[in-house]
């Protein structure tokens, strides 16, 4: 880390280039500790492929999501609907191929929104003591005694259906905690010596926090963000599935499993499908998850 | 220690109010007239307007709230559905029993087999009991609970025939929707347990403790879990805030009359006096849990009782050199 006080006897840019090096080797060092933990680059791999699925669903499905076919409605999986085809003889291997793209957008979105929202009021509750934090605590006080998908719930109801409105309804709910623990970060870097050297050099407040806190925080905040990504798809969705969120003619994977349910009893193959793709996805973020914070995490360093 | 009692209860009030304006003022912008869903599409103009002049539409934001607040917390009236016209107060505290018996069922699954299962994978760390455990857990946290309990309707209901797939008709009912909402909160303890534990077995007092020759059962479950309790006890308010938002969903699974499945109705009707009651009581329901919580753990952590037993001596001290 960068020291001001240590500025005085080494070249500046000399210092730069070092802290920036310590910086690149303890990255790399995280990133080697999580390659060599088998489960976590699974996880990864099982990532990476539904990122390829989505920028690629055009091309790997046979259908358009959208084809309606009376003819071959309801149709249990064959050799040419591997997967069956819904109440309007749409190929449900598309659909859920296509909703890929939704489902990942919509957990990546709404993660980085309540994130970026939550290092925000963070910052300034932890920077700031006084009225400041304590309005921002006490905001956060309340917004966390609603239960999370309450929140969720009314936010959506109140934004109506869609994109935008569903991933404002899920990062409502993952901004107090992440301003919590920001807060938390910061009140511990705050009164270290380099912070006070800083100022002392006449640093603004605005450079303080940008340049010389927020870098201290980001590995937890990686954990935190590959943490709650995995939550986004079932919170997503469990909000279609309430026929909030995201509507049924696009095809996100809450979307479809929701279309499917009336159908349970003869097709399952319409809730099971989407169903399995949620849970694989969940699953992988989560195990990536969990391998970036033993990578990451000082305290799990043995 | 009755001081932080006191404080505690009395900071329930700004919380719960300042959840009640948050609320109202969350669903003051849902787009729609009242007054038009109430009469219907049918509805003319002039029929429309009388409505919301006696509904008091017309009046400004902060006169709104004001009624909102002083009718929901000084007459316990939550507004009528604009459906049914039932009071919305009457038909959660009917409803409630239901909800809650879910909600507390999965808190106690989520102790009595959440932290066995996290103490027997840390003190079994890297053996096949903790790598079981741990895949467990990890996909536990993975399955979404709606689509779990869809699969469970479909082989216990569909076909095996064995539990009810749908509403209340006795304790059968009720095996499917606790399983399913519990699931993800035991796996969840399950992993916090293990972690935390494992954090206290690394940590240096258990090696002196080893050191003295204690046993290894005395050192685990006397001195490392008492110390593991003490953030998973702080957990516990949180968890059954989780669990009763998860109890929303897994209600309309199993259509189970309890106040998700109201709510979501309403939300399909546009009943919004329903959704705000709804969300008002669980809310409200929440952070009592969330005080009593806070109680015990008061009593329970060494930390809290210290701070303010040393505060009262300070104070006392203070006083006596004052008035000496």
């Amino acid at each position: 880390m960068a020291e001001p006080t240590a500025a005085a006897a080494l070249d500046k840019a000399e210092l730069k280039r070092s802290a920036r090096a310590a910086k690149r080797r303890a990255f790399r060092e995280g990133w080697h500790r999580m390659c060599r933990n088998k489960v976590a680059v699974t996880g990864l791999v099982v990532i990476v492929l539904l990122l390829l699925i989505a920028v690629f669903a055009p091309y790997l499905s046979k259908y358009k999501y959208d084809a309606i076919d009376p003819l071959h409605a309801h149709l249990l999986p064959c050799a040419d609907h591997p997967f069956g085809t819904d109440g309007l003889g749409r190929d449900l291997l598309s659909r859920v191929l296509y909703g890929t793209r939704y489902s990942l957008a919509i957990a990546f979105c709404s993660q980085l929104v309540g994130i970026v929202l939550g290092i925000f009021l963070g910052a300034l509750a932890g920077f700031f003591e006084g009225l400041v934090s304590d309005l921002i605590m006490r905001f956060c006080d309340i917004f966390q005694a609603i239960p999370a998908t309450l929140m969720a719930i009314l936010v959506s109801q109140t934004l109506g259906a869609g994109f935008l409105s569903t991933v404002l309804a899920l990062a409502v709910t993952t901004a107090p905690s992440t301003t919590r623990i920001v807060r938390a970060l910061i009140l511990q870097i705050r009164n270290q010596e380099f912070i006070e050297a800083g100022r002392a050099i006449n640093c603004s407040n605005g450079l303080l926090i940008c340049r010389h806190i927020l870098p201290n925080i980001i590995p937890q905040v990686i954990i935190s963000f590959t943490g709650g990504l995995s939550g986004k798809f079932i919170e997503s969705a469990g909000l279609s599935y309430l026929g909030l969120g995201i509507q049924p003619p696009t095809p996100e994977w809450g979307a479809l499993l929701t279309d499917g349910k009336a159908f349970l009893r003869y097709f399952p193959n319409l809730v099971i499908v989407p169903g399995v793709f949620i849970m694989v996805a969940a699953l992988a973020f989560n195990l990536v998850g969990d391998g970036l914070r033993d990578a990451l995490d000082p305290k799990m360093r043995d | 220690m009755g001081r932080y009692i006191v404080k505690r209860i009395l900071w329930l009030i700004p919380v719960v109010l300042g959840v009640a304006i948050l609320i109202f003022t969350i669903m003051y912008f849902v787009p729609g007239d009242p007054a038009q869903i109430i009469l219907g599409a049918s509805a003319t103009q002039k029929e429309i307007a009388t409505l919301r002049q006696t509904m008091g539409l017309n009046d400004p934001y902060i006169l709104q709230l004001g009624r909102f607040l002083k009718s929901t917390f000084l007459q316990l009236d939550f507004g009528s559905s604009y459906v049914n016209h039932v009071p919305v107060f009457q038909a959660l505290t009917e409803r409630f029993p239901r909800t809650a018996l879910i909600a507390i069922v999965c808190c106690i699954f989520q102790i009595v087999l959440g932290i066995p299962m996290g103490i027997q994978a840390a003190v079994h760390q890297n053996k096949w009991q903790d790598r079981t455990l741990v895949v467990l857990a990890m996909v536990g946290i993975s399955i979404p609970s709606f689509w779990l309990a869809q699969m469970m309707i479909l082989l216990f209901s569909f076909k095996l025939g064995w539990l009810p797939a749908f509403g209340i008709t006795s304790w059968k009912s009720y095996i499917m929707p606790c399983f399913c909402s519990m699931l993800m909160g035991v796996a969840n303890q399950t992993r916090f347990t293990r972690t935390y534990m494992l954090e206290q077995i690394r940590s240096d007092y258990v090696v002196t403790a080893r050191a003295k020759g204690l046993g290894e059962h005395t050192i685990i479950y006397k001195h490392a879990l008492s110390n593991t309790l003490i953030p998973l006890i702080t957990g516990i308010g949180g968890d059954f805030g989780a669990a009763l938002g998860g109890t929303v969903i897994i209600e309309n699974v199993f259509s189970i009359p309890g106040i998700g499945q109201y709510m979501v109705n309403a939300i399909g009707n546009r009943d919004y006096p329903v959704v705000r009651g709804s969300v008002v009581f669980l809310s409200i329901a929440f952070s009592i849990i969330m005080l009593l919580v806070d109680l015990g753990y008061a009593f329970i952590d060494p930390r809290i009782k210290a701070q303010y037993i040393a505060g009262s001596r300070k104070k006392a001290k203070k006083e006596a050199s004052t008035n000496g």
